[in-house]
């Protein structure tokens, strides 16, 4: 409980330092002028007091080191000290800082980029609901099947359930005056139901539906 | 008078044992602890100003006293030190600590 009392006093210290300063400065003054009234007591004149006392306080350098150590927290203050060595030399050498952020700015994005294309394709989860019941067959080599031939497997019941997709095709979007060419995937109405693909925008074709976009 | 000044150096710690007894009487700023130091020593203990303000500083950081701005008899702007609940626990730990010290090497220079 101490020591927290303790780190809390040099924190506000940490946040007060020029106030700090002064108070020492001032308290110095406060010593130095006492003990020269004292000395004017015994008949030296004012100035020569003053002299006198500030020579027997001697010098604060060493003091005023001591009484900064007093509060500071090392490394805090050694890292403080260090950033501002650290800025200063960037400030007087632009070209330098700007190769240094740049290279950086490059390794830093790079190894970013390479980090989550490395989740994403090795460690990710299949977006799809159950990906061990799932399987993919094709009926008739390459070519497409024919939807008999989907009725049909779907009716053997050998799956439990068997949706059909086309997997490269293109089509036209007509929004307004303008027309777009998109990539698209023709599927059977059970197509999400089966495979539990989330719906990032609009909803799910139903069983039923036919000639629906989504 | 100097050779005098450097106790705090051969018996480490008692500095902030002579601040605490200082202060236990009552507030006072830099200077008066110094000087009463001085007075009640009969003038062989004299605290250099250099390690002074320090170990009041040490001991603020420490929680064992507490400082305050007030006006001197000398009606002058002073910082007061004041004794803490603690610093008082402190002054305890350190005279008994020392009193012990001092019976052994008394003990030991008796029984030579």
């Amino acid at each position: 409980m101490n020591r927290l009392k303790e780190i809390g006093r040099r924190l506000f210290y940490l946040g007060h330092q020029p106030h700090f300063n002064r108070e020492l400065d001032d308290e110095v003054q406060f010593h130095i002028e006492t003990r020269a009234d004292e000395l004017e007591r015994t008949g030296i004149p004012r100035r020569e007091a003053l002299v006198q006392a500030g020579r027997e306080f001697g010098s604060t350098v060493r003091m005023r080191e001591q009484t900064r150590a007093a509060w500071q927290i090392k490394w805090i203050d050694d890292l403080l000290s260090d950033l501002r060595y650290a800025l200063r030399a960037l400030r007087r050498n632009p070209g330098f800082a700007a190769a240094a952020i740049f290279s950086l700015a490059l390794g830093i994005g790079a190894n970013t980029t390479m980090f989550s294309l490395t989740m994403e394709f090795l460690f990710s989860r299949p977006s799809c609901r159950n990906p061990e019941t799932l399987r993919s067959i094709q009926i008739g080599g390459n070519s497409a099947a024919e939807v008999r031939d989907w009725r049909f497997l779907r009716s053997a019941h050998i799956f439990a359930d068997v949706a059909g997709s086309f997997e490269e095709a293109e089509s036209n979007w007509r929004k307004g005056e303008d027309t777009y060419r998109l990539s698209v995937m023709p599927v059977t109405d059970n197509f999400f139901n089966i495979v539990g693909v989330p719906v990032a925008f609009g909803r799910a074709i139903q069983p039923g539906e036919q000639y629906t976009a989504c | 008078m100097m050779q005098e000044s450097n106790i705090p150096e051969f018996l480490p710690g008692t500095l902030y044992m002579l601040i605490l007894r200082t202060l236990a009487r009552g507030p006072l700023h830099g200077y008066a602890i110094s000087r009463r130091i001085k007075e009640h020593s009969e003038e062989a203990l004299e605290i250099e100003e250099g390690s002074l303000y320090p170990a009041l500083n040490r001991m603020l950081v420490k929680g064992w006293l507490t400082a305050e701005w007030g006006i001197s008899e000398n009606n002058r702007k002073a910082r007061f030190y004041k004794l803490t609940a603690e610093g008082r626990r402190q002054l305890g730990r350190e005279s008994r600590q020392f009193d012990r010290l001092i019976r052994a090497i008394q003990l030991v220079m008796r029984s030579a």
